[in-house]
């Protein structure tokens, strides 16, 4: 979407709108659906337990990675913190050996990194296929951070048989 | 009033629907122009888990360059585009699937891997699960699957990857003890009847049965290669496998060559006088290439496309005006299994009555259905033809042509009588059968046979797609007072 600068008429509101409009039909016509899976430690420390800061699922059907995506708030600064996607049983064939992660690093505030893996051109561009278990995780840092949070942005598209 | 059959007849825009009927051809619609770059090869693979059809295309930009292998979904929306960093046009661009895994290969391009459904990377090898063996780096060349396994050949080298099942494997896994040669260099690879590999090559076509796959190193159970035919390839995607038979172009036209035999499909038109389109020959057929259709090979040669129906012999030469850049590179295969066409400018579904883009409607001319041969003449007597009846049904749309000698037509909408008997119509509204005789006009033009005979030839022309046409055709004829000389001297 594109904000217009300057005065704002409603034609230019109109145009942004039948834009978006038209993005989201198609992709409804494709059945594609975008959703998230989050996860969220609110204090991650050194010795948070592997259960706390994982979150495993079963791809239902085959799904398009789009976007991985990782924040960290924290009052104190380079603080590393890596989110990942991975296969649970560690078998790198399902994202075609590709390492999928962000790292990043904390600054007296909130700091954000993301994979994106959207362009057609992009060099990670897989698919978690159906019945493969994957896993969110985010690494166990250098030192605490607090609100720390990992998302990945999955698409669907429609079953037709 | 003589009767002849012209099944037989050289044909052109001819196919035989699933019904039976001897029909012009449909349209060719173009579904979709891909990247609007040129488009050289392809091949569609279907998700066994998911059942999702994904096309693996090749493109290169307006000169050959930037070899862009991508990946479309079924709508033909583009989901990949990996850049092999090569320049040209790659030849024996093939795809050896096993379960999920899929190797996209070409003697001319790093052989990329990748799960169907997924995407595509550059292939590595994996280790063996056998701790005897050490896994080798990907070979590039042309691929095929067979029994579980990938076949890859290089030159006339034959790489065979471990097999893959449940408890393991995977078709990046290729060993040394696992690597064949052949005599010539390996231009095909199929799998053909029960499973068997079949190498096309430059010293005959060599057959491995699918009992040598059943142990891990393939073949060291005594199972053997054996030559099955004599004849010799000399450039990749010159041979294809429809109905587990190998089809090989030769220099007439093709032949099945995983069995030894003599029998041979001709694709140049006979050489005869001409009304309709030029005459499609060539000096030397291996120049052309040769897909797998549903019924036989489909050959494409330049904007032409020949079609063949082994079932009952049919073959027809195809071409359309739709586009200038049309040139078929490859069929791609939709989630039913129907055949579509790959050209250089897109992707063309074969169905509905016009030629043109899905969207805009028809953009080129009406097809017209011909078919061409002689009219039988004792070589004494010099004919005239009198009249022609030949049917086809086209309703009040198209037309039909007669020439003679490629000199004379006559074309119009058949006039309908009253007698009712149905032979077809191209709509479904009630609107009450028509039986189609076209009788010519008297023909007053004699063809004089000094020195040769039969040559009485006649093109029968049906302008309009799905157009069933007539099997046979009436004529009569009478006979010139004066009998024509012949090589016993003058009467």
């Amino acid at each position: 979407m594109t904000i217009p600068v300057g005065l704002i008429t409603a034609a230019d509101i109109q145009a942004e709108y039948d834009t978006l409009l038209t993005a989201l039909q198609s992709q409804a016509l494709r059945g594609q659906k975008d959703f998230c899976i989050p996860l969220m430690v609110p204090a991650l420390t050194t010795s948070t337990a592997l259960s706390a800061r994982i979150v495993d699922f079963t791809a239902p059907d085959d799904l398009e990675l789009r976007t991985l995506r990782c924040s960290v708030t924290s009052g104190t600064a380079s603080i590393v913190v890596t989110a990942a996607l991975t296969v649970t049983d560690g078998d790198t064939t399902y994202l075609l050996d590709n390492t999928v992660s962000v790292s990043v690093t904390s600054v007296v505030g909130t700091a954000h990194g993301n994979v994106d893996a959207r362009a057609t051109t992009n060099p990670i561009r897989v698919r978690l296929l159906r019945g493969v278990r994957y896993r969110l995780s985010i690494s166990s840092p250098s030192a605490t951070a607090t609100n720390v949070s990992a998302a990945l942005v999955l698409r669907t598209r429609r079953r037709r048989r | 009033m003589p009767l002849i059959d012209i099944r037989s007849w050289t044909k052109r825009n001819i196919w035989r629907r699933p019904t039976g009927d001897l029909c012009v051809r449909p349209g060719l619609r173009r579904l979709s122009t891909l990247s609007g770059r040129r488009t050289v090869a392809g091949h569609s693979v279907a998700n066994p888990w998911t059942f999702e059809v994904w096309h693996y295309i090749a493109d290169t930009d307006a000169n050959g360059k930037d070899l862009t292998v991508r990946i479309y979904d079924e709508d033909f929306i583009e989901w990949q585009a990996y850049s092999t960093g090569v320049d040209g046009v790659p030849r024996g661009f093939s795809v050896a699937v096993v379960d999920q895994e899929v190797l996209i290969c070409s003697p001319d391009m790093p052989t990329l891997y990748g799960l169907v459904g997924s995407g595509l990377v550059l292939a590595a090898k994996v280790a063996s699960d056998n701790p005897n063996t050490t896994a080798l780096p990907i070979p590039r060349g042309i691929a095929a699957t067979i029994c579980n396994r990938a076949v890859i050949a290089e030159g006339s080298t034959l790489y065979i990857s471990d097999p893959t099942a449940i408890t393991g494997g995977t078709i990046r896994t290729f060993v040394g003890q696992n690597v064949n040669a052949r005599p010539g260099v390996i231009f095909g690879v199929h799998e053909g009847a029960g499973g068997a590999l079949v190498a096309v090559t430059s010293a005959g076509v060599y057959v491995l049965d699918s009992a040598a796959f059943a142990v891990g190193v393939v073949g060291s159970n005594g199972a053997d290669w054996r030559l099955a035919n004599h004849h010799q390839s000399y450039s990749y995607d010159s041979s294809c496998a429809v109905r587990g038979r190998i089809y090989a172009l030769t220099q007439r036209g093709y032949a099945l060559v995983d069995v030894e035999n003599d029998e041979e499909a001709l694709l140049d038109d006979p050489l005869q006088p001409r009304l309709y389109g030029p005459r499609v020959s060539s000096a030397d057929w291996r120049a052309a290439r040769i897909y797998p259709g549903d019924d036989g090979p489909l050959v494409g040669y330049g904007g032409r496309l020949n079609v063949a129906n082994v079932t009952d012999g049919l073959k027809s030469w195809w071409d359309t005006d739709i586009s200038a850049d049309f040139s078929v590179c490859g069929v791609l295969r939709d989630q039913d299994g129907t055949l579509m066409l790959l050209s250089a400018d897109g992707v063309y579904q074969i169905g509905g009555n016009y030629d043109g883009t899905f969207t805009s409607g028809s953009t080129g001319l009406p097809t017209k259905g011909v078919l061409a041969g002689p009219i039988p003449s004792p070589p004494q007597i010099n004919q005239t033809l009198r009249s022609a009846t030949w049917r086809a049904a086209i309703g009040g749309d198209g037309g039909v042509s007669f020439a003679v000698r490629g000199q004379q037509q006559v074309e119009g909408t058949p006039v309908a009588d009253s007698r009712g008997l149905i032979v077809g119509v191209n709509s479904w509204a009630d609107v009450g059968p028509i039986y189609q005789p076209t009788p010519l006009a008297r023909l007053d033009e004699s063809v004089n046979f000094d020195f040769n005979s039969g040559d009485l030839t006649m093109e029968l022309a049906a302008t309009i797609q799905n157009a069933r046409v007539g099997e046979v055709l009436e004529y009569t004829t009478s006979e010139s007072a004066t009998a024509r000389k012949t090589d016993r001297g003058a009467p």
